[in-house]
């Protein structure tokens, strides 16, 4: 027999079965987790958004009406769950992953270190929209529809973040030099 | 949020940044004598950004969402109490701890409830006893020590190890491990008798005290760093051996 579907695990929870949405979850923390990981900038931001995310996931399964994907609606969740908090972030500067978080480097650790703390401070000065944008599709690998289902926001509009966003990257990142522009 | 200047790219850029992205443009930009090269910076942030290795979910972290998950889920008890006397006391409800509390994850803000994720209404404690039965309870209870009756202690449910699993669930949060509450004294209990493969110091995200096939015991829920799946263990109350090891999730 194969894997119960997301939307039969979703069904079953709703059933009154107790692992079902532990299951459920457990398919896509890890999604979930790089979204925050990223978009926030910091461990501990990144936890409390996806764990704000699942509670608000389990609370919200009654009334889940299957007009999207199950996979869809948790993308939106745990989205508007990261935005809100870069928007609340403003009020306090954003600290870097440590790098011992930080997964085996490979061959040229040194290099990758520099790159990921460059990377990472520079979408910090991102305005929330397009830092979420560029994370979702050049970091996460998302499609466009998939942002553009879980933002709620027209296509143009994910394209447009996106090229802000990367514009603005370019700079920051030194691949893009004044003379260029 | 910063004092860096903002460098807005230009005019020219942006035209080239949304042709990047797939945005219908004025052909006249891809002509000016700068494109490539802002094309070519435009596809290396691209390409670092994608080359960014992904962050592993921490353990402690996944722990922490597992017990959260868990004390939201969790239905009550449904422990046999057929041999509890039917008092106030005996039926006291557990004290439920916070379920990000075995990570032992400083708090290192204050803000309002409203911005902590266990805050929410999954989190609602179940209301009090009133205190006028809590009062009753207590003097029955004086007066059954007095007469030797019983303790104030509830007896510890008698259970079968086909019940383990739900009494296990329903303990996340409890904190009726007796000695075994003291990590210190866990952690020396699990690497004495505690089952392979179980780090001695993985954090207790509940216990209480039961009679496990008609052997007093100890359960212990511990966390694996696995989302929503535990490690229940049931040792004796002094350690001597171990009843029981089940592993708890989806």
């Amino acid at each position: 027999m194969g894997q119960p579907t997301d939307a039969e695990l979703l069904a079953a929870h709703r059933s009154g079965d107790a692992e079902a949405f532990g299951r459920l979850a457990g398919r896509h923390t890890d999604r979930m987790w790089g979204v925050a990981v990223r978009t926030l900038g910091h461990r501990d931001d990144a936890a409390d958004a996806v764990q704000e995310a699942l509670l608000a996931a389990l609370r919200g399964a009654g009334s889940f009406r299957g007009e999207a994907s199950v996979r869809t609606w948790l993308n939106r969740i745990v989205v508007n769950t990261c935005i809100d908090r870069m928007r609340r972030e403003r009020v306090r500067p954003t600290v870097p992953l440590p790098p011992w978080e930080l997964p085996d480097p490979g061959a040229d650790p040194v290099t990758r270190l520099a790159t990921r703390m460059e990377v990472t401070d520079a979408l910090a000065l991102l305005p929330p929209e397009q830092r979420l944008a560029v994370v979702l599709v050049d970091m996460e690998g998302w499609t466009l529809t998939e942002v553009a289902e879980a933002t709620e926001a027209p296509m143009g509009t994910v394209k447009s973040r996106c090229s802000r966003g990367r514009a603005r990257l370019a700079v920051l990142l030194g691949h893009l030099r004044e003379e260029v522009r | 949020m910063n004092d860096r200047p903002d460098p807005l790219p230009d005019v020219l850029t942006d035209l080239l940044a949304d042709h990047d992205a797939g945005l219908p443009v004025d052909p006249s930009a891809l002509t000016d004598a700068r494109a490539r090269s802002v094309l070519d910076a435009l596809a290396a942030t691209r390409a670092e950004l994608a080359a960014v290795p992904p962050v592993a979910i921490p353990p402690d972290v996944a722990a922490r969402w597992s017990a959260a998950l868990a004390a939201a889920t969790t239905p009550p008890a449904r422990v046999d109490r057929s041999d509890t006397p039917s008092s106030p006391v005996a039926h006291g409800r557990p004290t439920r701890a916070d379920p990000a509390e075995p990570t032992h994850r400083p708090d290192r803000r204050s803000g309002p409830a409203s911005r902590r994720p266990d805050a929410g209404p999954g989190r609602a404690r179940r209301p009090r006893t009133p205190r006028p039965a809590v009062v009753a309870g207590l003097v029955l209870a004086v007066v059954l020590v007095v007469a030797g009756v019983v303790g104030l202690r509830r007896d510890p449910p008698s259970i079968t190890a086909a019940q383990l699993g739900g009494v296990a669930r329903a303990a996340v949060g409890v904190r009726e491990a007796g000695p075994f509450t003291d990590p210190v004294r866990r952690e020396a209990c699990l690497r004495a008798v505690g089952p392979p493969g179980l780090a001695p110091d993985a954090p207790l995200a509940g216990g209480r005290s039961v009679v496990f096939e008609g052997r007093p015991g100890v359960v212990l829920l511990l966390l694996t760093g696995k989302l929503a799946t535990f490690r229940a263990v049931v040792v004796t109350p002094d350690c001597d051996a171990r009843l029981a090891d089940t592993l708890i999730g989806p």
